[in-house]
């Protein structure tokens, strides 16, 4: 049994904020819709008005004008049981509460099932066995929260959202604080989680990477509009120009990366093939040169026992650099003559 | 070495200088009871010292000279020319004094005007004649100026007390201390009406007064010296749960003792309140004769509702319950305080009609009341 | 689990140690009674001076003091989880200045007639009015102000700011007053547990079970706010209500304890970092009745110590709650490092 019905819909949506004089516009007139199934990564600048919307979409704001359906009721006629019944929160930085275990924490996420002072059923203590599977907590029920790191603790936050069994998932930047590992991890985490259990799960994050290589759907806000698509569609329509717009970094259409957007000066012959050229090509780009079969001046990689040598052929001297690094340095590549 | 000579020499002699100025003195008149005074006479000036005029003064004295309304000398320090016209009075047993001298009219301002119980100076103040200077920290300076007084009657509760009295030095104001308050015999209060008399040339009245009221005392005390029964007596109400009593050498327990009373703490070796916890008042309570001083309660119910334990208490059953406060002012003030510094005699009179009637007969009581329903 | 297994054993410890140091307390006082007199006297069958030490005064004083300091340890432990910080106590909202306000302003500020006047019509029960009229109008304040005011902190800040404005009115009540009515409020102010009757008890147990009943209706939003408001809220709770829950019951417990006993410090504010320590946990679950007990506990032992036996005089209760808490939460805090890693 299918259930496209749509969890969130935006109808003529305006999002910002009053102060006693006037009133700001951070978002105008958006309808949109999210269905069960789907990660959405929301971008935009800052100030630009995630978090305002955000704060709407969970119902702790009030919009400037339009509606918020959540499962096609608007969000004002719900209570803060009804809200907390449909939607949970994660915030960026993870809360460490002295003398909780895991367990406790999760144990908390079934605060709107839980009996008088907090008791547990079987059946609201399978639910907390269950969310910690799924998060891959399952051996941390009894370590003390003090005693996890910031990614075990941000997957803990995560087990007690799902534990409150809600069909959408709401995150403000939940990897903001974490390492490179972890940021991949509860992403794909987290999208796995919106397969499976069928949950409208959204994130707020700067992280280009993340958001390109994960998401289902982008949101990207641009002006007081929101752009929608999946990655790739707002890639090839170059709208991430807004992100970067008034920077010397511009996103790259092409290659999908950013660069910087001062056009390359001067041009130097690459001989080598494959992943070195590459490689070479980017680090000839960040240095303001680009790949031209036409300059005198060439470049390429021999392999001498195992390790790649990279040689430089200028006015007919052969400059022989260790490393890419070592290359770039070089002065002969950096003069004009 | 010599410098250290030198002083050793000035200090002798301003030393011997003081001593000869104690050779002009003609009479130094010692008192019998009061320990905080003195009074010498010379032909020329009355100087009146007065001894550590606050606890713990230690050596500190002060001393007045009172001298004539044409007194030329100005080598003098302290001066106040008597007798005394305009005086302002801080304390209520000033009042008393004056009262019983007769020179309630020379009072030109009093601190705690509400609490006087003198009828003749209540009419006054009644009437806006006589302001209120303030009391303790709030002494209104500008006031007292105004009101351009001979002499102010103050007391000292601590050193802070010079600081006020050089203050209205200044101002050209002079500040005489009185320290009945210390006195722990009740003939030893009284005789301060000796101090304050020279004030207002009447020192023959104050001595006299002074000694009908030792008269008085003296024979009521040795009326029931040889009392075989002393009634047990008990004292006072807690603050909260902490009973604070007079200590066994207190003016209250001379009083009861001279009374012919057996005070419950009469071997306390304190001349203050000490603290009682109520365990021990209880054991105490169950073997009293008589409860007095109750303060601001005023009846058996009072006591009953002020706390419900204390209907244990054996004088409380025995219904022999007595307070100080038959006579208070409309103010709220006390004339026990106040006129009862002057007469200690009618005090002891009311005691020993309570506690031995057998010997005083139906006498009515001044200052005291039975507590009733 | 083995966690409950533990923390039954650990309840019934302390229960067992309630009722000794429950028992020690009437055992120890200015009068030397001994432990068979007591348990004669407490069935009225002793001589007419023990029965009534004991059952008029060592007595209540105990039950005032187990009382007081569950009252008070619960006030802290919801103090400490509202608004997060480890050092709060039932005095953070202003409330037992509210109190000694009123006691001021009743003692010190009108003419002793006015103020005698009252007493003979009320008796003791005329400062235990004024006192709960004082803690009241804090409330009110209090909880207009957190109907207009989102952030915790600012509600905690502007607590603080009414109990130092209400200590500077009563700093100049103090200063306009005559020697005696000062020391009368000073006394006050050093708290007393003896000096309450069994008819006040009669009213000061109920208002404190009234209170604890508040409490116990907020245990389950109180774990959850644990993780601050704003997920509360996203977690379902209904921050407004349980605020105004927290402060009812902060006020009854608090406001009651100050008027029948003057203020208590300290107590409020070490208990429940003792009973963290002792449970190993933060589940309000266990920490209310925890707090209860050792509250109760803490209390009568510093009764015990204020009593001084043996020697002939007493310490004032409010002494000795500061001289043994103090170096509780210093302790704690050395062997926890991290007193604000609870929250």
């Amino acid at each position: 049994m299918e259930n496209n019905f749509p969890n969130i819909v935006f109808k003529n949506l305006t999002v910002g904020y009053r102060s006693k004089k006037d009133q700001t516009t951070l978002l105008s007139e958006i309808s949109t819709q999210l269905f069960p199934g789907e990660i959405i990564a929301l971008m935009g600048s800052n100030g630009s008005g995630k978090s305002t919307l955000l704060r709407t979409l969970t119902g702790f704001q009030q919009p400037l004008s339009g509606e918020v359906l959540l499962n096609g009721r608007n969000i004002s006629g719900f209570s803060m049981r009804d809200k907390a019944r449909f939607i949970s929160y994660v915030s960026t930085e993870p809360v460490t509460v002295g003398n909780m275990t895991v367990f406790d924490l999760v144990g908390l996420g079934r605060f709107l099932y839980s009996g008088w002072w907090g008791n547990l059923s079987d059946d609201d203590l399978e639910m907390i066995d269950r969310c910690l599977n799924l998060t891959g907590m399952r051996g941390f029920k009894e370590r003390q929260l003090i005693s996890l790191s910031d990614g075990e603790r941000q997957r803990a936050m995560i087990a007690r959202a799902l534990a409150q069994d809600t069909p959408v998932m709401v995150l403000d930047e939940p990897t903001a604080f974490l390492d490179v590992r972890n940021k991949y991890e509860i992403i794909h985490l987290l999208r796995e989680l919106a397969r499976e259990q069928k949950k409208t799960v959204i994130f707020s994050t700067h992280d280009f990477s993340i958001s390109l290589g994960m998401a289902d759907k982008i949101w990207l806000i641009d002006d007081e509009k929101l752009r929608e698509g999946a990655p790739e569609d707002l890639a090839l329509n170059d709208r991430f120009q807004t992100l970067f717009s008034g920077s010397p970094i511009a996103f790259h259409p092409e290659t999908g990366e950013m660069v910087l957007s001062e056009k390359p000066v001067r041009g130097i012959h690459i001989l080598a093939k494959g992943n070195e050229k590459m490689w070479l090509s980017k680090a000839l780009m960040r240095n303001g040169m680009f790949d031209d079969p036409q300059s005198p001046v060439k470049l390429d990689v021999e392999k001498r026992s195992n390790k790649p040598v990279f040689i430089l052929e200028k006015n007919g001297i052969k400059k022989e650099c260790p490393s890419i690094y070592e290359l770039l340095k070089d002065e002969s590549l950096k003069k004009e003559q | 070495m010599r410098i250290s000579h030198f002083f050793l020499l000035f200090i002798l002699i301003v030393c011997g200088c003081s001593r000869k100025a104690n050779n002009n003195l003609n009479r130094e008149t010692s008192n019998d009871y009061a320990h905080g005074f003195s009074i010498a006479e010379s032909p020329s000036f009355t100087k009146i010292s007065v001894f550590s005029p606050w606890e713990n003064a230690g050596n500190s004295r002060f001393d007045y000279y009172l001298v004539p309304e044409n007194y030329k000398n100005d080598t003098l320090q302290n001066k106040i020319f008597v007798p005394v016209k305009r005086a302002i009075c801080l304390s209520t047993t000033h009042v008393a004094f004056l009262s019983a001298l007769g020179e309630t009219d020379k009072i030109c301002g009093l601190s705690g005007a509400n609490y006087v119980s003198d009828p003749e100076l209540n009419k006054r103040i009644q009437k806006g004649e006589i302001p209120d200077v303030g009391y303790d920290q709030n002494l209104n300076f500008e006031l007292i100026v105004q009101l351009k007084p001979d002499v102010v009657f103050a007391y000292g509760v601590g050193s802070e007390i010079v600081g006020f009295i050089n203050r209205l030095k200044d101002l050209g104001i002079p500040v005489v201390l009185n320290a009945e308050y210390l006195e722990q015999s009740p003939l030893g209060k009284a005789e301060w009406i000796k101090f304050i008399a020279p004030f207002f040339n009447k020192k023959e009245m104050g001595d006299s007064i002074f000694k009908s009221v030792e008269k008085n005392y003296i024979n009521l005390k040795n009326s029931v010296e040889h009392c075989q029964k002393r009634p047990t007596v008990m004292t006072g109400m807690p603050y909260k749960d902490q009973w604070w009593v007079p200590g066994g050498k207190a003016y209250l327990a001379t009083m009861l003792n001279d009374a012919g009373a057996n005070y419950l703490w009469k071997d306390n070796p304190s001349d203050e309140s000490v603290v009682i916890s109520p365990e021990q008042m209880i054991v105490e309570a169950e073997r009293a004769d008589y409860w007095i001083h109750t303060g601001f309660v005023t009846s058996l119910d009072g006591i009953a509702s002020f706390d419900s334990r204390f209907t244990k208490f054996a004088p409380y059953i025995n219904n022999m319950v007595y307070n100080n406060d038959l006579r208070m002012s409309t103010g709220g003030g006390n004339d026990f305080w106040e006129s009862g510094v002057v007469h200690p005699d009618l005090i002891l009179k009311d005691l020993i009609s309570i506690f031995h009637p057998e010997i005083s007969g139906q006498q009515p009581y001044y200052y005291y009341r039975k507590l009733e329903k | 689990m083995i966690k409950n297994r533990k923390h039954i054993l650990l309840f019934v410890s302390m229960i067992v140690l309630l009722a000794m140091i429950f028992f020690t307390n009437l055992l120890l006082g200015s009068v030397h009674i001994s432990p068979s007199d007591i348990l004669l006297a407490l069935q009225g069958k002793s001589t007419s001076i023990f029965n009534q030490i004991v059952l008029d005064f060592r007595l209540p004083k105990a039950l005032t003091a187990i009382v007081a300091g569950a009252a008070l340890s619960v006030c802290g432990l919801q103090m400490q989880t509202i608004f997060r910080n480890p050092l709060s106590g039932p005095d953070v909202l202003g409330i037992s200045s509210g109190a000694s306000l009123g006691v001021a302003i009743l003692v010190l500020g009108f003419s002793s007639f006015f103020s005698a006047s009252i007493f003979t019509l009320f008796g003791s029960w005329a400062i235990v009015l004024v006192a709960w009229l004082g803690a009241g109008g804090v409330l009110l304040l209090i909880l207009l102000v957190s109907t207009r005011v989102r952030d915790i902190m600012t509600i905690l800040i502007l607590g603080i700011l009414f109990a130092g404005a209400t200590s500077s009115i009563v700093t100049i009540l103090q200063y306009f007053s005559s020697e005696s009515m000062l020391k009368s409020f000073v006394v006050w102010t050093m708290g007393s547990l003896g000096g309450v009757t069994s008819t006040q008890l009669s009213v000061l147990v109920p208002s404190v079970i009234a209170g604890l009943f508040i409490t116990s209706l907020t245990i389950k939003q109180l774990d959850v706010l644990l993780l601050g408001e704003k997920y509360s809220a996203s977690m379902g709770v209904n921050v407004q209500m349980t605020r105004v829950l927290v402060f009812l019951s902060t006020s009854i417990l608090a406001g009651s304890i100050t008027a029948f006993c003057g203020p208590i410090s300290f107590v409020g504010v070490a208990v429940p970092h003792l009973a963290r320590m002792v449970f190993q946990t933060s589940s309000h679950k266990i920490l209310f009745p925890a707090c209860i007990l050792i509250g109760a506990i803490v209390m009568l032992f510093s009764d015990i110590v204020a009593q001084m036996p043996g020697a002939n005089f007493t310490l004032p209760i409010n002494a000795v709650t500061s001289i043994l808490g103090i170096p509780v939460i210093v302790w704690i805090i050395m062997k926890n490092k991290k007193l604000g890693g609870y929250f």
